[in-house]
């Protein structure tokens, strides 16, 4: 039973999806997905803030950091080096614009 | 450090980022573009730590080829045997013809095992070499318990040593481990049980729940943790499973094991699959390319006892 290519290019649905193939190629690895979805949430949070008129600097680092996370946490992904400094600094920026805002 | 595919992209990024930062924050005096600054810092940095994209890394290559490599002596012996079991058997046809069997015998057989006949010869016609490998399912205590099978926790592979399968799991799963002589008055040995690297996939928690997809658990062995290939899709259509491996980089075992058991990765597959599913599997196809490897698995329906 000799397989075609044609029977295997309906696996991921329709060859002419609007995506295209190399959209989809890209989107299937994990650290496109997450690199995308960081730069997305990241950027986005920090114009919708200033669209809502948001002026305070400390609002802006603790709402990044909180993304940065929330995507780490979620995607796992490997990183090199395996030890993640960024997020300590994230972590300690986080905590010191929470500690300066009450002060 | 090996650098990754975004590193040059995400010092860039950095850089740019740390530049906004500074002047929006001490010259211009502006709060959202600092903010932006931090955030492309931020996806710069990560960009630039992500490694390469996983495939076949080197050491997993190695570590694989010295899994296969102590069964490639027997596999070769086994292949040995089987060409030669099925040339005495091709030349004993030749030389007797088998008489046409009595018009009452077609009653004895039922439809259901006539098809299946049909099926498994169509099939042995075009791949008869790998389709000589069952990749057979761990027998866990509870199955043992209702008399499928003495319990063995280990995935092993069936390898006909004639041009039949026997009929059920019992039997390839009581099959001798090893090679036995060719005596003249001894029966002829009909397979030979052999384990492959996926023999204790059995005993990965993660691909035994209940309600677990083929592709998530081929997405975890040979993706996540094998890091065979990038990317892994699985389609199943009633009893045939189409596994899809893009960027497969490591062909590392032999070529008998690639004869008789099909490539590694497609081997994996193939075992985590009669885990996943309970059932034996074989692989009938198999394309092989630069980019992808494409393997065609069937779950054989046989019976236990």
């Amino acid at each position: 039973v000799k397989l075609r290519w044609t029977e295997n290019e309906n696996i991921g649905g329709d060859e002419k999806d609007l995506l295209g193939r190399r959209s989809r190629k890209v989107l299937r690895e994990t650290n496109n997905v997450f690199l995308l979805t960081l730069a997305a949430l990241s950027f986005g949070s920090v114009i919708s803030l200033a669209a809502l008129g948001e002026a305070i600097f400390t609002v802006y680092l603790a709402l990044l950091a909180i993304v940065y996370f929330a995507t780490t946490l979620v995607f796992r992904v490997k990183r090199r080096p395996s030890f993640d400094f960024l997020a300590v600094v994230l972590a300690i920026v986080f905590v010191w614009s929470i500690v300066s805002y009450i002060i | 450090l090996i650098l990754g595919r975004y590193f040059f992209l995400g010092l860039g990024l950095s850089f740019a980022g740390t530049t906004t930062s500074i002047v929006s924050y001490f010259l211009a005096h502006l709060i959202i573009l600092t903010a932006l600054g931090i955030a492309a810092i931020m996806v710069g940095v990560t960009a630039a730590t992500l490694p390469e994209q996983v495939s076949g890394s080197y050491a997993m290559k190695v570590l694989l080829r010295g899994s296969t490599l102590g069964i490639d002596p027997l596999l070769d012996k086994i292949l040995e045997r089987r060409q030669n079991n099925i040339e005495r058997l091709n030349s004993s046809k030749a030389a007797n013809p088998p008489p046409s069997p009595p018009s009452s015998q077609h009653y004895l057989h039922d439809l259901e095992s006539e098809v299946e006949e049909e099926r498994m010869e169509s099939i042995s016609s075009t791949q008869e070499n790998i389709l000589s490998a069952v990749y057979l399912p761990p027998v866990f205590e509870s199955n043992a318990s209702r008399g499928a099978a003495q319990g063995d926790q280990r995935a092993s592979v069936y390898v006909s040593l004639t041009d039949r399968i026997p009929d059920t799991l019992q039997e390839m799963l009581a099959a001798p481990t090893t090679l036995l002589d060719e005596n003249g008055g001894q029966q002829q040995q009909e397979g030979i049980r052999i384990f492959t690297p996926g023999a204790y996939l059995g005993e990965v928690k993660e691909i035994r729940i209940e309600d677990i997809g083929i592709e998530e658990a081929l997405q975890y062995i040979l993706v996540e943790s094998a890091e065979l290939c990038s990317t892994v899709r699985a389609s199943e259509i009633e009893d045939t499973i189409v596994v899809e491996m893009n960027d497969v980089r490591v062909q590392s075992e032999s070529e008998t094991y690639r004869h008789l058991l099909g490539s590694l990765p497609t081997s994996l597959a193939a075992s985590v699959v009669a885990v996943v599913r309970g059932s034996p599997v074989i692989i009938t196809n198999e394309e092989i390319t630069p980019t992808r490897n494409i393997a065609r698995l069937s779950i054989l329906e046989i019976g236990e006892e």
